[in-house]
């Protein structure tokens, strides 16, 4: 077939041009270290880099909050640590003032330490975490939890609800303790036969009266209470280890989601090198190639002959 | 003539016009459109010598155009279906590079919001990123509305682009139709100069690339041309010369786009035009454009909509439920007739308003007055001197940038599009709804220590059976209800709500039947003891919550003892003055006298009245009633008056009939003419009668008893056989006469009406409907039914007033759930103390009351109490931000998520947008195919015109030497004869 020389001046220039569009496109790839520069160039793995960067964006969400309670559930653990170390002082106190072996003035000064230690117990319960909110009152956070009240004694006046947070999709962990469990929960019962519940404040008061009236009985009362609440504390601590060993799994699961999408991702954005300079190269020769020929076929003319 | 000169110089002309031709040829290489052009020679006549014929040498016929018909077309149509690709590629890696980016996609903006959402619900109290929620919130807002102003200005562009196409076409089109008028002179194509039909031929190609053209070329080579597949009536060139087309869009958001022939003429609508650049700008715009733009709108609204859902059921440190996180509210636009937007004006609306409106807007010069239609009702404004181009029109804002033109139309519309106009309803930080608006604590004497947990949005809607009246919607009377006999099926339901009722029955005087009022929950609140058939039917029927025990104690109850506080009246109430008009006909048949009320049936201001008697042989009166009312009257404090007026129409009587009043036969009346004279002849026979007549002043006449016998009953009839109608055209009768009761109150109700003392068939012996009002339970349905042995159908109206559509505008007053042994459980109202429900607990199924769910984490106790109410004192709650989070992932895009459903609208684009490269890609070797051949046919190659060249000039020199033998046989003859 015959072909105008017009015609075959467009086929060679547009053929150059789409060499030179291929080249410019691995050289972008080259330069920015991604496959599509723009998504129209590959919808699909655009679509699916979006959707990895939405599980990888929800990872992190989670990860912050899993070390917003780990850190919480560090502080609750301390917190909680220190107030059982104050019931066993208390439960020391109560050893030593039994025996009967101390004065009044030695008895006075243990009411003395025996108060402050309330004050500790009560000021400890009243611990905020980072956020300037209360560790013990549910989700009555602004709330004082622990408030003494006109007769002395001392009102839980946080509420019993669980805070949790999603730390995966459809995985929730709680992240408060209620201030009711930590004051703990114990039967006494009174000598005409009936039970009453009471908590550390209530035993740490009567035990407090009961040293201002040196009052054995109540004294030696106290010695097994005071044990069995700090047992309730032991227990909590130890609901607490269990909880933070299940945050770093949890943690340890993210690292690894993470790094697996993060690996997903790249696979589909990042160019690969190796491919890409191997296409560059060919590429570049076979335009070479194309303008060598252009130049040389183009000089072919029978007017070359006309001379 | 023949000799080798005159030969030689043909032949010789015939090679000069040659060369200039190849000449001509190389020189329009690069002339677009230009068809090779080749010489077409013949011998000339050869001239007879005796036996023999001679040559004359040759000629040039003409120069012919390389030029193929098929080619052609088949190049057009190439043209066409590559140039429809082009377009919708531009503009859909447009909208990709958009919407699928990582900064500008909805995808990422979702995943900002819930990410800052996901941050605030581990510390729902921290100021810092409450603030980061707001402000991820606006941020999702304006990536919407930035998404949707992306898509329009695609669109915006599709459109400006298809109507510079269409200029184009119209601009070609325009030329063809007077090239058409040039190639009019010749009668053959082959006639024609080249040039033209190079022209030609250049133009068709170039509107092939507009669109697919259907050409017809006829043998003169003048051409019609009109869109492939319309209709003759819309070939837009013709051998007279062109008509424009314009475009249309459609006023909807279909993204339908047409093409009109003559659009300020008969604007005629030539269908489907296909292929070429306008034909992908249609098919893009309606396809591709709308349906992702659709999608993004329900994205959005479904967004909206659930995170609205969540946050209203939420409560925020303001201490309010019912708070939306986001409003969407329309946009206006003004515009143009062909569909497209003006931007000449601005409007702006107050408020939340989501129907959409049209407006149209005139302005009249002469009374510098805007006119506004809106759903047929117009409204003339005067603007403001010194700002007369904007008015405030409703809750709308208009401003128009420039003067308006009198007398013109513009429309003013809101679009309904919800990705336009989404704003955070929040304003500040304290109104997130963070908390639940309720929270449940046990009590701290309970003893079996198990922990409550709340939860929401486990209401359904009541079951109003399909034949029962819902007095919560809105409607004056309903006419009929009809009770089922005996069943105890809800005839009329009284939803949950804030709102009072009064439902009016009308008994008649033999209906025995008691109206029974029982909540979803089954307390009994109103009727009479239920059997045991009859509980049954409650237990049974779907209206009342089966998990619920039948329960009596509030039946019939009054104040504090009442239901929630709030009793329900049964019976008739009233203050001042209440007027009976019609008492219904009570007669003593069998003639020994009888009982029509016993005594301590009814009670009048809380007074039980006795038996109301009647003579052997009477009817009763209004009279007898009103006796018997004022006996009770010093205890009552009510007094009643009885009368008996009989109102006749002067249209009704009729003189010939015959009357008969209270017996006595009423004669002469054949004579009279008018009514002062039967008034006349009435009042004569009063003395027999004790019914006397007056003329009423309004051509009618009144009849009523004598002062002596004041409210008794007045009977009236004819002697006639037959005849039930008499002279009066009143119906032969007792009339029984009107009574009114005067007092501070007149309130009738029933004695025990639980014990079955006192009936609405009571009431209704004395013309009374009987009345049942009270206020809705804003904790339960109530449902009206009818116990008895029948079921009835009985006139009713109902009146309802305050907030019916707003069921749950308030948190629920505090609830206690308090076991009364170790399986059974009251649901409490601690306001009022009343017990709302009685259930048995099941751990399975736990307790779900209304829309609350509350579940226990072990078996309760007899005595265990929990206590739910209001979480106002929750700064530290998160559990409806936790709901929030849930949206992420739940499928409510038809089983997709957000981000699934975002990312489906996406590909469904991406799959066109990748469809159209490879079909370009395709139909460019098609493309290139049809232009090789076309190019193969007319195209100029300088190989070819460099052969040409030389053989024509070698023809040449051959022709110029035969001449200069001819010259030399010449010389040779001239010397010979020397």
């Amino acid at each position: 077939m015959k072909i105008s020389s017009n015609q075959y001046y467009e086929v060679l220039t547009k053929q150059l041009a789409k060499q030179q569009e291929s080249i410019g496109e691995l050289q972008t790839q080259l330069a920015t270290g991604k496959k599509t520069a723009v998504p129209s160039s590959d919808i699909e793995s655009s679509l699916e880099g979006l959707s990895i960067k939405s599980v990888l964006q929800r990872q992190s969400a989670y990860e912050t909050n899993l070390s917003y309670v780990r850190d919480r559930l560090t502080i609750e653990e301390s917190v909680v640590t220190s107030f059982q170390d104050y019931v066993y002082r208390l439960k020391d106190l109560a050893i030593t003032a039994s025996s009967g072996t101390y004065s009044d003035d030695d008895i006075g000064f243990m009411r003395a330490e025996a108060e402050g230690v309330l004050e500790e117990l009560i000021s400890l319960s009243n611990s905020r975490d980072s956020q300037n909110s209360y560790l013990f009152s549910g989700t009555s956070t602004n709330i004082q939890p622990f408030q003494k009240q006109a007769d002395g004694s001392i009102a839980y006046k946080g509420n019993s609800a669980e805070l949790k947070i999603q730390v995966d999709s459809g995985y929730e962990v709680k992240i408060n303790s209620s201030g009711a469990n930590l004051a703990g929960q114990i039967e006494r019962t009174n000598q005409n036969g009936n039970t009453q519940n009471i908590n550390i404040f209530e035993v740490a008061r009567d035990f407090i009266a009961a040293l201002g009236t040196n009052t054995k009985a109540d004294i030696s009362r106290s010695i097994d209470e005071f044990d069995e609440l700090g047992n309730q504390v032991g227990g909590q601590i130890a609901n607490l280890g269990i909880r933070q060993n299940l945050l770093e799994e949890r943690l340890e699961i993210i690292e690894e989601k993470k790094t697996v999408y993060e690996q997903l991702l790249s696979n589909i954005e990042d160019t690969d090198y190796s491919e890409a300079i191997t296409s560059l190269s060919s590429d570049m020769l076979a335009l070479e190639a194309a303008q060598n020929t252009f130049a040389k076929v183009t000089q072919m003319s029978l007017f070359n002959f006309l001379r | 003539m023949t000799d080798i000169l005159s030969i030689g110089a043909s032949a010789a002309q015939l090679y000069r016009q040659a060369l200039a031709t190849v000449s001509n040829n190389i020189a329009n290489l690069n002339t677009e459109g230009y068809s090779k052009q080749t010489i077409e020679s013949s011998e000339n006549t050869p001239s007879k010598r005796g036996v023999y014929y001679l040559g004359t040498g040759s000629t040039m016929e003409r120069t012919g155009r390389a030029y193929d018909q098929f080619a052609e077309a088949n190049l057009r149509t190439a043209q066409s279906n590559l140039a429809s690709q082009e377009p919708i590629i531009k503009h859909t890696n447009k909208l990709l590079n958009y919407l699928g980016s990582d900064n500008t996609s909805l995808s990422s903006a979702f995943d900002k919001f819930f990410s800052s959402l996901s941050r605030l619900s581990a510390a729902p109290s921290n100021a810092t990123l409450k603030q980061d929620f707001l402000a991820s919130s606006e941020y999702v807002a304006s990536r919407f509305a930035a998404t949707s102003a992306e898509m329009g200005q695609v669109d915006n562009d599709v459109k400006s682009e298809l109507e510079s196409e269409l200029n184009k076409l119209n601009e070609y089109a325009e030329k063809l139709g007077s090239l058409n008028a040039s190639l009019a002179k010749h009668s053959k194509e082959s006639q024609q100069p080249s040039a033209l039909l190079d022209q030609r031929d250049f133009l068709m190609l170039e509107m092939s690339k507009l669109a697919r053209i259907n050409f017809v070329i006829d043998d003169a080579g003048i051409v019609t041309a009109g869109f492939e597949g319309s209709s003759k009536n819309t070939v837009f060139v013709d051998r007279l010369g062109s008509t424009t087309v314009g475009v249309q869009y459609a006023q909807d958001s279909s993204g339908q786009t047409g093409i009109v022939f003559d659009p300020f003429g008969d604007a005629l609508n030539v269908g489907t035009v296909q292929g070429g650049s306008i034909g992908g700008l249609i098919n893009l715009r309606s396809n591709i454009i709308e349906p992702l733009r659709a999608d993004v709108d329900i994205i959005v609204s479904t967004f909206v909509s659930e995170a609205n859902l969540v946050h209203q059921g939420g409560l925020t440190r303001e201490g309010l439920i019912n708070q939306k996180l986001f409003t969407i509210s329309p946009n206006y636009a003004m515009t143009e007739p062909n569909g497209s937007v003006n931007s000449g004006v601005q409007v702006s609306v107050d408020g939340d308003q989501e129907s959409t409106r049209l407006l149209n807007i005139t302005w009249d010069a002469r009374k510098r007055a805007w006119n506004i239609l809106e759903a047929g009702e117009l409204t003339e404004l005067t603007p403001n001197l010194n700002d007369q181009y904007s008015f405030k029109y409703k809750d709308l804002s208009v401003t128009f940038k420039e003067p308006p033109l009198a007398g013109r139309d513009y429309r003013i519309s809101s679009n309904s599009r919800p990705a336009d106009s989404v704003k955070v309803a929040v304003q500040n930080i304290d109104q997130i709804a963070s908390a639940d608006r309720l929270i449940i604590e046990a009590s701290s004497v309970n003893t079996s220590g198990a922990l409550a947990k709340i939860d929401f949005g486990y209401r359904s809607s009541p079951v109003i059976p399909s034949d029962a009246i819902d007095v919560s919607k809105p409607l004056g009377g309903f006419g009929q209800v009809n009770f089922e006999a005996g069943s105890m099926a809800p005839g009329i339901v009284i939803p949950q709500g804030d709102y009072d009722f009064e439902i009016e029955l009308d008994a008649s005087v033999s209906d025995d039947f008691a109206i029974q009022v029982i909540t979803s929950e089954k307390n009994h609140l109103v009727g009479k003891v239920l059997t045991a058939a009859e509980k049954t039917f409650v237990d049974n029927n779907k209206f009342f919550n089966s998990a619920s025990l039948y329960g009596s104690d509030y039946l019939n109850e009054t104040g504090a003892n009442a239901f929630l506080d709030k009793e329900i009246k049964l019976g008739n109430y009233n203050s001042n003055e209440l007027s009976v008009t019609k008492i219904p006909l009570q007669t003593d048949s069998a003639g020994n006298g009888s009982t029509i009320i016993s005594a301590n049936q009814l009670a009048l201001n809380g007074v039980s009245l006795g038996q109301l008697d009647l003579a052997a042989g009477e009817t009763l009166s209004a009279k007898d009633i009103a006796s018997w009312v004022n006996t009770h009257s010093a205890n009552t404090k009510v007094t009643a008056t009885s009368e008996n007026v009989i109102k006749v129409d002067a249209s009704q009587i009729d003189f010939e009939k015959s009357l008969l009043i209270n017996g006595v036969e009423i004669t002469g009346l054949g004579a009279l003419t008018d009514v002062v004279d039967l008034a006349a002849k009435i009042n004569s026979f009063a003395a027999q009668t004790d019914v006397l007549a007056r003329a009423d002043g309004e051509g009618g006449i009144a009849l009523y008893n004598r002062d002596t016998a004041k409210g008794e009953n007045i009977s009236l009839g004819s002697n006639v056989v037959g005849q039930s109608i008499n002279a009066l055209g009143l119906t032969n009768s007792t009339y029984t006469g009107q009574l009114k009761f005067s007092g501070a109150n007149i309130d009738f109700s029933f004695v025990d009406y639980a014990a079955g003392a006192g009936k609405a068939s009571d009431l209704a012996k004395l013309g009374l409907t009987t009345k049942l009002s009270g206020s809705a339970s804003a904790l339960s349905d109530m449902a009206v039914s009818i116990s008895g042995s029948d079921g009835f159908s009985l006139d009713g109206k109902i009146f309802v007033s305050g907030s019916i559509m707003n069921r749950i505008p308030t948190i629920e007053d505090p609830l206690e759930i308090k076991f009364t042994t170790d399986t059974r459980f009251q649901i409490i109202d601690t306001n009022t103390n009343t017990v709302i429900s009685e259930r048995d607990y099941d751990f399975d199924s736990q307790i779900i009351f209304n829309d609350l769910k509350i579940a226990l984490d072990k078996m309760p106790a007899q005595g265990d109490s929990f206590k739910i109410s209001a979480n106002l004192n929750s700064a530290g709650d998160n559990s409806n931000l936790q709901r929030l989070l849930l949206i992420q992932d739940a499928q409510e895009l038809s089983g997709a998520t957000l981000q699934q459903g975002y990312e489906r609208a996406l590909s469904k684009v991406g799959a066109v947008n990748s469809l159209a490269k490879i079909s370009e890609e395709a139909l460019e070797v098609v493309y290139e195919d049809a232009v090789t051949l076309e190019s193969s046919i007319s195209g100029v190659s300088l190989d070819d015109e460099a052969a040409d060249l030389i053989r024509f000039q070698q023809s040449f020199q051959a022709a110029a030497q035969v001449i200069k033998v001819s010259s030399t046989i010449f010389d040779s003859i001239l010397s010979a004869s020397r």
